[in-house]
């Protein structure tokens, strides 16, 4: 089963065109990094993956579950159990600590105390962070704050992670552990990851290249490995 | 006489008084004898009566016209008990005015009050009060005191330059066909006057003459009436002349009209219609009313002494000296004016001219 | 966007240009968010002026008839005890002498309309109607009751039973020209006719709707008061001497009313003199109307800072465009100028509205205690006007001046793409100001109260404590987030309580805000609550052991502390010897002045069985007590017991003097006790009846209090009263007190209304701070969402972030109305009216507000949450 399916999928803001068309699909497990200048299509692209935005044409289909005609508590019921997203600027909530912050979506999702109780540490441990568990999102560094941001998006196990410049806003060498984490996790778990990306860089974690233009994919290219 | 529209009009239209039905009033009676100071009093027994003073004054070349009346109206042949605070037996009107032809300014003011604490006449002799306005006998004369609002004042002292004439056939003046249609009509027809008058927040010393009418009745008008011009001249000569037309209905004048001479020591001689004529010339248009009036009538009569005809135009020293919109809504026009002898266009005396039944609203309430 | 005149033109102001492009298309783009800007600031600008136009218009009318018929007296004459004789008249006639002056004298009598009672009392107005017809040389030319519009067709001169009525009056009861009346006047019943209706005239106040005017010789007849008057009103009529008549009339009635004792007053200080009377309930408006004012302020505060959230982003490039901070700051200034003047504008239409129905509730709680008034209509000034704008704008730019400061520190675009930490209002965080605050107010509750020169109390450190306190809870506020937060988020489950919790364990500024808003008004709310409660329980007791008698008669309309209709000797001698009747208490009540303070004088006469003797509420009770203990002395000074606002207000004690002014001379009575009393603000002195009864020269009582043989059926004897006398109102003990008890509450409907109205306000203030929170935390929403959370959950969290505000502001406005309420009670009310009260909280009261507020608050905020749920995110690309 593919983790990821999107088929034709088309978009317009006030008439105008910004998906026109996009068709690709991620395999379970697989990294692909989408590409292209600003205002080409990425982040609506992503934002439809992720069930915040949808298409007006076309389908997208998540673990073999389609977006299709799924309605709002659907939608999110689908991001809590299949979809994360990592963002560039982490988007923390800034009034919980870094262990509240990645415990979140667990009690969104109903998990039992017990459960969640066993599973935080591990997930802190994951990326890194058990020494700063109780640190508050001001309190940490970019790089802090986007490990926080990764263990809360592991979380929920999905089978995807969305990630939108996850890298763009910290210096090159947290830039590069951030993506050896991001990696780490995608293997250790079989998650299929879309990285949203200006930077070449990036593309190392990644087995394909997506590039976009104007709302159409012009180039999907298998990179070596 | 002449007021006594007037005052039932402008009593009966704002309170609505109980018409004194049943009520035995007094009627002047023919060769009855009034005596004075006596009958200079109020006669309570009689249901209307009125002290009436106009004049000229004089401040060096300055000049200005005066008007102080006292009416009252009888409700019950009765004086208001000594004492009684709120009579109801005597209702009281008041009406003052000065004109100022230098600065072309009417004042006035309308004043009504029952008999009792604030207003009344006495019986025995002359003392007649409104409020702070005041006509009571003082020595041989008399002494008048009078405001218009808080505009101007007056104290002035009165002293008869001739005796007293009682005007009327037998003593009595008729007013209609009826035989209680009669009045009891005492003149002054020339007082000599000084006083103060206050104007613009100033006193100033004024000297001048002026006439007095006292008339006591009973009796109602003609309903065919709709008003009447009157006048009283004072000539420089030492005579004088009273007359008046009532005016119908139909436009002609009525037949009761009189015009009277009276000469130097108060030998009267009266004359019919017919024998004077008063020919209505001069338009002037009220502002405050739209009522025109004839405001420059000219008189036509003979003169008793010389037996030539006469012809008098009556010239008013300022056009606006309208009582406008007074107590109960009657309006008016009662002006000092010069007298000018039409055959040479001198003046040969001074006036005062009143008519009524100008307004609208006199002729609406008389039906 | 550009548009080709800004290219290639000449560069234009940067005001002009904020202005143009910045706020104006603002408002253009969102004319929603404007409308409710604006309105908020109507509605604080409305309610304020409601309440003083409401106020104004139901006191103003106080006792002035001729206002409504003749125009306003330049000086009123009035005797300090008992009534003028008509005899003065010709010598205030003589005293005035040559200057030219309208004297009308006025005669006052309360009647009720038998059969139904329960309208309150009619106020029967005795003028000369003839003299009546001259007004109009007093009002500039405009005549006033004129021709026959106002007459009917027969004379009513001198009649006892005819009287005119206003279209108001003719309204209310049903009656015409001609239309019969049954009146109660004293204990007597009158066939009445309306002899005409006066109609209204847009150029003078209206005629009172309790009013009937009569001619007064008719209503001296008719109320057995021949030669008598209540007062000499004075009018100078207008021209270039009016001002120097006026100084001359005034000289010569004051030196004569001096000689004999009589009070000499403009219309003013009468009306400042009557209007005393009813001061308990013009503070209660006051403090009502200032409630509103400030929860007005809070809530514009709110309106103008969600606005400068919202706009953050635009701010923040305007700064990366090099405008600088001041620039921004006179431009939010000029914002909130505009929208002040807009608001105002609207405010004051909305007020004018509001106070037409307002009137009505007020007029009928003053009208239930004092017959007095006249429901004048809502009159808008141009002070009004001005005052309000006023207000409004200054209230705006006060609210935008904060917010100003915040967006000028907006950071430029360039370093805020996290969203900056919204909130500045650092003095909100200042918690020790607000204790050292909150000492300094109780401090001040201690000063002494001021004394006016006019014999009013001004309990001004009662007031000034009040506002610190209020200024302190704002600040303190803040201290409450973090224990409501930790409550809130402890326990399992709902995670979005917890993360409503976090929300509020971190307050911004715009939350302390909210709850310090919220607390104001819940603060003053239930201060007043307490209050009234405090009043009611004080109250009861009083009832409780003042009523002990079985049977109360009064002549009709004793509800008011102004009646003056009595009861004939005839009367109550037939009374006394009624079977079954074992004994009573009678009491003759007169109004009496003393300096410019009126007070009432009771001509007490208790029964003389020690069984059932009176017993007052003693606060400093007399050495000798029991019957005729007020009779003892035969010559002066003669004993008299006081009420503790009478004490207070001419600071007497048990041992002064008072030298009562009587119409037979002034008499000395030392006071011999002080008792506690709750019928009237203006005081009491009670001396025995036998004194009244040889000074005033009048054997008639107010009051009597009958006991009953033991084993007499009760409701027998009440009908025997009732069909032996059909002009009194005789009343069952129980009947009174519920009855008592029921004009209480009456008294204080407006006072419910206005809470509530407070309470919305501040509710709505709390969904729009939220909504401005929300708006703030527009990526955290997305965030919420890209973690999965459902509008509903997300709209629970609102609800419950909203319902720890709520919980905040209760919470801080409960603390801040204990203080209130010992303030009001122990300060400002025995300083003002000098009674004692018990301090009681209303706490089912204050259950049920909490429960409501909360509630309502969860309601708004869970939808405020659920709508702005759907914000789009913002847009990176």
């Amino acid at each position: 089963m593919k983790a990821l399916q999107v088929s034709n999928v088309t978009k317009s803001y006030d008439k105008d065109p910004v998906l026109r068309g996009v068709s690709f699909s991620l395999e379970t497990g697989e990294r692909a990094a989408l590409m292209g200048p600003s205002g080409s299509g990425k982040s609506t692209l992503l934002n439809c993956i992720g069930g915040i935005d949808r298409p007006d044409e076309g389908e997208i289909v998540i673990q073999g579950q389609s977006l299709k005609g799924l309605d709002e508590t659907e939608l999110c019921h689908m991001r809590r159990v299949m979809v994360s997203t990592v963002f560039q600027f982490f988007h923390l909530l800034p009034t919980l600590s870094a262990a509240e912050n990645i415990e979140f979506p667990l009690q969104l999702s109903g998990m039992s105390d017990s459960d969640r109780r066993s599973l935080l540490p591990e997930l802190i441990k994951e990326v890194g962070l058990s020494h700063r568990s109780h640190a508050m999102p001001h309190e940490l560094s970019g790089g802090e704050m986007q490990r926080v941001a990764i263990a809360r998006a592991l979380a929920i196990r999905p089978k995807l992670i969305l990630a939108d410049e996850p890298t763009g806003n910290l210096d090159s060498t947290t830039g590069e552990v951030i993506l050896d984490l991001l990696e780490a996790v995608s293997e250790r778990h079989g998650i299929a990851m879309l990285v949203v990306t200006h930077s070449p860089g990036v593309t190392r974690i990644c087995s394909r290249t997506l590039e976009m233009r104007d709302g159409v994919l012009v180039e999907q290219s298998e990179l070596a490995v | 006489m002449k007021h006594f529209l007037l005052i039932f009009i402008v009593v009966s239209a704002s309170l609505n008084f109980c018409p004194a039905g049943g009520a035995e009033w007094n009627v002047p009676r023919v060769g009855h004898e009034l005596t004075f100071p006596k009958d200079h009093g109020s006669h309570p027994d009689f249901k209307i009566e009125w002290w009436y003073l106009t004049g000229h004054l004089f401040e060096g070349d300055r000049r200005f016209g005066f008007q102080a009346t006292f009416f009252r109206l009888g409700q019950k042949p009765v004086d208001v008990a000594a004492g009684d605070a709120f009579g109801e037996s005597q209702i009281y009107m008041a009406h003052m005015g000065i004109s100022d032809p230098e600065t072309g300014r009417f004042l006035h003011e309308e004043r009504l009050n029952r008999g009792g604490w604030d207003a009344g006449a006495k019986v025995g002799g002359l003392e007649v009060f409104n409020g702070d306005w005041k006509l009571v006998q003082v020595g041989n004369g008399m002494r008048l005191t009078g405001s218009i609002k808080s505009e101007a004042g007056f104290e002035l002292k009165l002293l008869p330059h001739k005796r007293h004439v009682i005007f009327g056939e037998e003593g009595i003046s008729r007013k209609g066909p009826e035989g209680t249609a009669a009045s009891y009509y005492i003149t002054f027809p020339r007082l000599d006057v000084e006083g103060t008058l206050r104007l613009d927040g100033k006193t100033i010393e004024v000297a001048g003459e002026a006439w007095m009418d006292h008339e006591i009745s009973s009796s109602q008008l003609d309903r065919n009436q709709i008003g009447w011009d009157w006048a009283c001249l004072q000539f420089f000569d030492g005579r004088e002349i009273m007359g008046y037309v009532l005016r119908m209905e139909t436009g002609e004048p009525s037949e009761y009209s009189k015009l009277v001479w009276i000469d130097p020591v108060g030998e009267l001689t009266h004359q019919k219609l017919g024998e004077y004529r008063w020919i209505h010339e001069g338009e002037w248009k009220s502002p405050d009313t739209g009522a025109v009036y004839p405001i420059t009538p000219i008189i036509e009569t003979k003169d008793p002494k010389s037996g030539e005809p006469r012809r008098f135009q009556l010239v008013p020293t300022l056009p606006n000296q309208e009582m406008a919109n007074g107590s109960g809504g009657v309006s008016y026009w009662e002006g000092a004016c010069d007298v000018i002898d039409l055959e040479t266009g001198d003046a040969v005396g001074r006036a005062f001219l009143e008519m009524t039944g100008y307004a609208d609203n006199i002729a609406d309430k008389l039906r | 966007m550009e548009d080709g005149a800004e290219r290639g033109g000449k560069p234009r102001g940067v005001g002009r240009l904020l202005w143009s492009r910045i706020i104006w298309r603002h408002w253009r783009r969102e004319p929603r968010l404007t409308v409710l800007l604006v309105g908020i600031l109507a509605l604080g600008v409305a309610v304020f002026l409601a309440v003083r136009l409401a106020n104004k218009a139901a006191v103003s009318g106080f006792g002035m008839f001729t206002e409504s018929i003749a125009g306003e007296s330049d000086f009123i004459l009035r005797p300090r005890a008992g009534m003028l004789e008509a005899d003065v008249l010709r010598e205030l006639r003589e005293r005035a002498g040559a200057t030219p002056v309208g004297i009308f004298p006025v005669l006052e009598v309360s009647a009720a309309i038998s059969e139904s009672p329960e309208t309150g009392l009619l106020k029967l107005v005795g003028a000369d109607l003839v003299a009546l017809q001259n007004a109009g040389t007093y009002t500039n030319g405009s005549t006033s009751v004129s021709g026959d519009s106002a007459t009917g067709d027969d004379s009513i001169l001198g009649l006892p039973d005819r009287g005119f009525v206003g279209t108001s009056f003719a309204k209310r009861f049903g009656v015409g020209k001609g239309g019969p009346l049954r009146l109660v006047v004293n204990d007597k019943v009158v066939d009445f006719v309306i002899a005409g209706v006066v109609p209204e005239d847009p150029n003078r106040p209206a005629v009172p709707e309790n009013l009937i005017l009569m001619d007064l010789p008719g209503l001296q007849t008719m109320a057995g008061l021949e030669g008598s008057l209540t007062r000499v009103e004075f009018r100078i009529a207008p021209g270039v001497e009016a001002a120097a008549n006026r100084r001359k009339i005034g000289a010569s009635m004051w030196d004569l009313a001096t000689e004999r004792g009589w009070i000499l007053e403009t219309p003013e200080d009468r009306k400042s003199s009557v209007t005393q009377m009813s001061a308990a309930f013009r503070l209660n408006l006051t403090i009502l109307s200032g409630l509103a004012l400030l929860v007005g302020i809070y809530l514009i505060m709110q309106a103008m800072e969600a606005a400068v959230v919202k706009r953050r982003a635009e701010i923040a490039v305007l700064r990366s465009l090099g405008v600088t901070p001041a620039q921004i700051r006179a431009a939010w200034l000029w914002e909130g100028l505009i929208l002040g003047v807009v608001g105002a504008v609207a405010g004051i239409l909305l007020g004018r509205l509001m106070a037409v129905g307002l009137v009505v509730a007020i007029s009928r709680t003053v009208n239930t205690l004092y017959y007095e008034t006249t429901t004048s209509a809502v009159t808008l000034e141009t002070g009004e006007i001005v005052f309000s704008l006023f207000f409004g704008i200054v209230a705006s730019l006060t609210a935008a001046l904060i917010p100003a400061r915040e967006a000028s520190l907006t950071p430029p675009a360039q370093s805020m793409r996290q969203g900056g930490q919204g909130g500045g209002l650092a003095l909100l965080r200042n918690w020790p100001l607000g204790l050292v605050l909150l000492v300094a107010g109780i401090g001040c509750a201690f000063l002494p109260p001021r004394l006016l020169a006019s014999g009013t109390i001004v309990p001004l450190g009662g007031y000034l404590a009040a506002v610190i306190l209020v200024l302190s809870a704002s600040l303190l506020i803040g201290l409450l987030f973090r224990p409501i937060g930790g409550l809130l988020g402890r326990g399992k489950g709902d995670a979005m309580r917890r993360y409503a919790a976090s929300q509020l364990r971190r307050p911004e500024g715009r939350h302390r805000l909210t709850a310090a808003g919220l607390a104001v008004a819940i603060g003053m709310s239930a201060a007043m609550a307490i209050l009234v409660a405090s009043f009611e329980s004080t109250l009861t007791g009083w009832i409780q052991q003042l009523l002990k008698a079985d049977i109360y008669v009064a002549a009709a309309g004793s509800n008011s502390v102004t009646n003056e209709n009595t009861l004939s000797a005839f009367t109550w001698k037939e009374l006394e010897t009624m079977e079954g009747v074992a004994g009573m208490d009678k009491l003759r009540r007169y109004k009496v002045s003393i300096g410019e303070n009126d007070f009432f004088l009771g001509g007490a006469d208790y029964n003389d069985d020690p069984e059932r003797f009176l017993q007052l509420m003693w606060l400093d009770p007399p050495a000798i007590q029991g019957p005729n203990s007020l009779e003892v002395r035969e010559t002066g000074p003669y004993p008299g017991w006081i009420s503790e606002s009478l004490a207070r207000r001419f600071s007497l004690q048990v041992g002064s003097t008072i030298p009562l002014p009587t119409p037979s001379g002034e008499k000395p009575v030392e006071v011999t006790g002080i008792f506690a009393e709750y019928g009237n603000e203006t005081g009491t002195l009670v001396i025995a009846r036998q004194f009244t009864e040889e000074w005033f020269g009048d054997d008639r009582v107010s009051n009597l209090a009958v006991y009953a043989d033991p084993g007499v059926d009760l409701e027998g004897l009440l009908g025997q009263i009732r069909e032996a006398f059909p002009g009194v109102v005789a009343r069952s003990n129980e009947n009174l007190k519920s009855e008592s008890i029921r004009i209480f509450h009456q008294t204080f409907a407006v006072t419910y209304a206005l809470e509530a109205i407070a309470v919305i306000i501040a509710v709505a203030g709390l969904g729009l701070a939220l909504a401005g929170l929300l708006m703030e935390r527009r990526t955290e929403l997305t965030t919420l969402k890209s973690l999965g959370a459902t509008r509903r959950e997300i709209a629970r969290a609102a609800m419950w972030e909203g319902v720890g505000l709520a919980a905040a502001g209760l919470i801080g406005g409960y603390l801040l109305s204990f203080f209130l309420g010992w303030i009001l009670i122990f300060v400002i009310n025995p300083q003002s009216f000098g009674w004692t009260l018990s301090y009681r909280v209303p706490w089912m009261s204050f259950l049920w507000l909490a429960l409501i507020t909360l509630t309502t608050a969860a309601i708004v905020a869970w939808a405020v949450g659920s709508r702005n749920a759907n914000l789009p995110g913002e847009r990176e690309e």
